[in-house]
């Protein structure tokens, strides 16, 4: 893909990166190179293997082959330190700070080795110093990290990895917290490290300051590079569909056509931690997705929905019926159900039988439960199981010992002919195989058909473009765009995802410029 | 009537005995670990080899009572008088009122919790007990005291439930406090009378099938049948498996997890309060102390009978089992004179034996 050997002799040079986490290959044959002084930007969607190979040339992650080569030697993989003695230094998306400590401490975090004398006093001068070095002087060295505010804690944690003077800075996602001057002060950090001959590698996905920082880039999708640009040479959407990818259209239902205009559910102004102010309205019968990329609010919207996070609302209605402030308990009441995200400490108890697993959300304390409750709802049972072919030897098998794909099954299956209004999908098909998808996805349909209203959060953008009657992306906890009929693509998701289209382009000025100007 | 004290002795024969405790429930345990739940995600499924498979088909509950007739051949090999109908009621007797003490650990432990205020429990409603009779009569203070079960149950379940504290800590504070409590609000002087239906349903000799016991016994034994049939087939005794299989599985499936947490905490308190009455009717004494050796013994019981100690798994016929497995060992204790302090130590290997064994966390 690229010559390692150029005039100036490339600072780092990934080599085949090849990363897999059991069957599941993360990355699968990534190269790339950043030459001295240069800003390289590694750009994808979720899961295309960005913090992967980050991690990678952190050392935090042990490639499962490939290659990495700083200045010439190869980096000891795996061992954060090795690749720190090396000079590369690593800020990270989730950050990397402990909140107890104070800032100070954290700072010297890296040098604190354990057999040397530590002194809270010269730590404390020290971090003063650097934060002001760093044009950081309004975070005080004495507060614990933990009573920061997010944005600030990102500064503290750029400024550790600065502090160790980096040969090549990696930043993780490292600007999503960051305020807009918060972003140009880390764009002037950025030039003052290149400007003395440090390279940086500048993993995001949004375009703006990617247009502003990168002279050139890599683009990632699936784990592996879908392509590369230089600095001026692309324009948003050439970018975007790189990295939505043009794949062989899969088999996915039509939504059903839908026969009503009632409301199943309908909030305004819905504020939760992570989320905004939302407004939304689901029909009964309709399949509306939640697009975004990870982290803008759509695990918080289903939750906060389903009352299993705290959240207000201006109003707030699910069916005919006036919803305040609710619970678990009452939204099941209330004709709700949620397929949550971890199937395995969340949607299931995994020592218990799949048909106790089925019922759970069905017991009453003064009701039967165990067998003879089984053997009362056999009917039903066997009507989920085999509705969603569950691969299973029967209603008392452990759910533990079953599949990924049939778990999840288990999970959607409890909600199935429950009389439900609403229900409520988290991503339901990540991690399990083709024909499990289609089997959920012919459920989804057919309890659409029915008249359920479908809320599904999916981190899969084609199933959001060709199951879903419509899509409302999120950003930063607020609604970015909302996809109907024409509008409706993979394209215009992973564009309003990133903040490049709709109202968050007016809101977001500066992003505005530089699309004009690439 | 061989009725072996509450605290028994000893050592080198325990330590022999100790093993086939052990080694019972642990031919099972591979199958059963690894038909289990949590596997590291994408490893191989439970084996499906013929031999485990059929000991993984064995209810959990069995390998206790298997443990218990080793333990009781031993005894058998050992001194050949051991093996009568007098010697085994004897065991099952001291077995069946740990059990009944042990019953609400049991509930506590299902549902991924610990109940370490059994024994001050205990020692409070027996004493409340025998200080109400006098005012409030038999029955009311029979009443009152497991109300005041229910009480100490339904505080330690909703600091647990509502204010997130760990259970560990929580009803060991109020062990603590009730041990103060206990010291300061009795005359133990006074203590003396214990109440005929007391007697009448604990030690009083009854004859079933010909075969003479104490009371306490079949009391004991249906206790167990209906707690069972709670927790096998009831809503509640089943959500209480939810919630200690998966606590957020259960919140998220909309089940009231804090009611249900609060309400077995209660019938834990109620339980112990009941063992308490019942341990003052078959030994017709009460003290300050007189529950502490419950603490180790009910948890070692509710452990031995297979109840996992993280929570979904357990049953009181287990616990019952597990109960005539350290019964044994402390008739075994006794008969080879092996002294009287031996025994926590040992009740204190077996549980950590059977932990290490079977009671690992589950990867991840």
């Amino acid at each position: 893909m690229t010559d390692p050997i150029r005039p100036a002799e490339p600072l780092l040079v990934a080599t085949d990166l090849v990363k897999s986490y059991g069957p599941v290959k993360a990355v699968q044959g990534v190269t790339f190179h950043c030459n001295p002084g240069e800003v390289l930007a590694l750009v994808g969607e979720n899961g295309a293997g960005k913090s992967t190979v980050a991690k990678m040339l952190a050392g935090a992650v042990t490639p499962t082959s490939g290659s990495i080569t700083v200045a010439g030697e190869p980096l000891a993989s795996g061992s954060v330190k090795q690749s720190r003695l090396s000079g590369v230094r690593c800020a990270f998306q989730e950050l990397a700070l402990v909140p107890d400590w104070t800032v100070a401490e954290n700072l010297s975090l890296p040098d604190g080795a354990p057999l040397r004398g530590f002194s809270q006093k010269k730590s404390v001068v020290k971090a003063k110093a650097l934060l002001e070095s760093f044009h950081l002087p309004h975070i005080d060295p004495r507060a614990a990290v933990g009573t920061l505010s997010l944005a600030d804690r990102q500064l503290v944690e750029i400024a550790r990895a600065l502090a160790g003077a980096p040969t090549l800075l990696i930043l993780d996602e490292a600007s999503s917290a960051l305020t807009p001057p918060g972003v140009s002060w880390l764009f002037d950090r950025i030039r003052e490290l290149t400007a003395a001959g440090g390279s940086v590698i500048y993993v995001s996905h949004r375009l703006g300051e990617i247009a502003e920082i990168a002279d050139r880039g890599t683009v990632l999708r699936d784990g592996l590079v879908a392509g590369e640009f230089v600095r001026g040479g692309w324009t948003d959407d050439e970018l975007i569909s790189m990295m939505a990818g043009r794949e062989a259209e899969r088999f996915f239902p039509s939504p059903p056509p839908r026969t009503t205009d009632a409301v199943a559910l309908s909030v305004t102004n819905l504020r939760a931690e992570g989320l905004a102010g939302i407004d939304l309205t689901l029909g009964a019968g309709e399949i509306l997705g939640i697009g975004g990329l990870q982290g803008h609010g759509q695990a918080e919207l289903l939750r906060a929905l389903f009352g299993a996070a705290p959240a207000v609302a201006d109003s707030w209605t699910v069916g005919s019926r006036r919803v305040s402030r609710t619970t678990p308990v009452r939204s099941v009441r209330n004709g709700l159900g949620y397929v949550p995200e971890d199937r395995k400490t969340e949607g299931l108890a995994l020592e218990m039988s799949v048909g106790e697993n089925l019922l759970a959300p069905w017991y009453r304390a003064y009701q039967l439960g165990g067998r003879p409750r089984l053997s009362r709802e056999r009917g039903w049972i066997d009507g989920v199981l085999g509705a969603l072919s569950v691969r299973t030897r029967g209603p008392n098998e452990l759910a533990g010992s079953l599949s990924g794909g049939n778990q999840q099954k288990l999970v959607f299956g409890r909600w199935m002919n429950r009389s439900r209004s609403v229900i409520l999908l988290h991503d339901p098909t990540r991690g399990i195989d083709v024909r499990a998808k289609q089997e959920l996805y012919g459920a989804i349909v057919d309890l659409a058909k029915q008249g359920v209203g479908i809320l599904w959060f999916s981190t899969e953008v084609e199933e959001l473009v060709h199951v879903c009657h419509r899509v409302v992306v999120l950003y930063q906890g607020q609604v970015a765009d909302e996809l109907i009929d024409h509008r409706l693509t993979a394209d215009n998701i992973v564009g309003a995802a990133v903040g490049a289209t709709g109202s968050m382009a007016a809101q977001n000025a500066p992003l505005k410029t530089e699309r004009a100007a690439g | 009537m061989t009725t072996p004290t509450p605290t028994p002795s000893t050592t080198a024969g325990a330590g022999t005995a100790g093993t086939p405790v052990a080694t019972g429930p642990l031919g099972a345990a591979p199958g059963l670990a690894d038909g289990g739940p949590g596997l590291p995600d994408g490893s191989a499924p439970s084996p499906r080899g013929s031999h485990a498979s059929f000991l993984s088909r064995v209810p959990r509950s069995v390998w206790p009572l298997v443990a218990f007739l080793v333990l009781f051949a031993i005894g058998g090999i050992i001194r050949p008088n051991l093996i009568t109908v007098d010697s085994l009621i004897g065991t099952a007797t001291f077995a069946i009122i740990l059990s009944i003490a042990s019953f609400g650990q049991t509930i506590a432990v299902i549902q991924a919790g610990i109940d370490l205020s059994v024994p001050n429990t205990i020692g409070f409603s027996a004493l409340a007990f025998l200080t109400l009779v006098g005012p409030l009569g038999p029955v009311g203070a029979f009443v009152a005291a497991l109300a005041a079960g229910a009480l100490i149950g339904f505080f330690n379940g909703a600091v647990i439930a509502k204010l997130g504290l760990t259970t560990i800590v929580t009803t060991i504070a109020m062990n603590g406090l009730l041990f103060g409590v206990i010291l300061l609000a009795f005359n133990f002087s006074e203590l003396t009378v214990t109440p005929d239906f007391v007697i009448a349903i604990t030690s009083a000799k009854i004859s079933v099938l010909g075969i003479s016991m104490p009371a306490v016994l079949p009391l004991g034994l249906a206790l167990m049948v209906v707690l069972q049939l709670v927790l096998s087939f009831t809503g509640w005794g089943r959500s209480l498996f939810v919630v200690g299989s998966a606590a957020e599985t259960a919140r998220l499936a909309g089940l009231p997890v804090d009611r249900i947490r609060i309400t077995g905490y209660m019938l834990s308190g109620v339980l112990a309060a009941f063992a308490g009455i019942v341990i003052v009717g078959y030994y017709q004494q009460a003290s300050a102390t007189m529950g502490a050796s419950y603490l180790l013994a009910s948890v070692a019981a509710v452990v031995v009978g297979g109840a996992s100690i993280f929570g979904g798994r357990g049953s009181v016929v287990g616990t019952v089992g597990g109960a005539l497995v350290l019964g044994q060992v402390s008739t075994l204790v006794t008969v080879l004179n092996l002294g009287a302090n031996i025994q926590q130590l040992i009740y204190g290997a077996i549980i950590l034996l059977v932990i290490s064994l079977y009671g690992r966390r589950r990867a991840g």
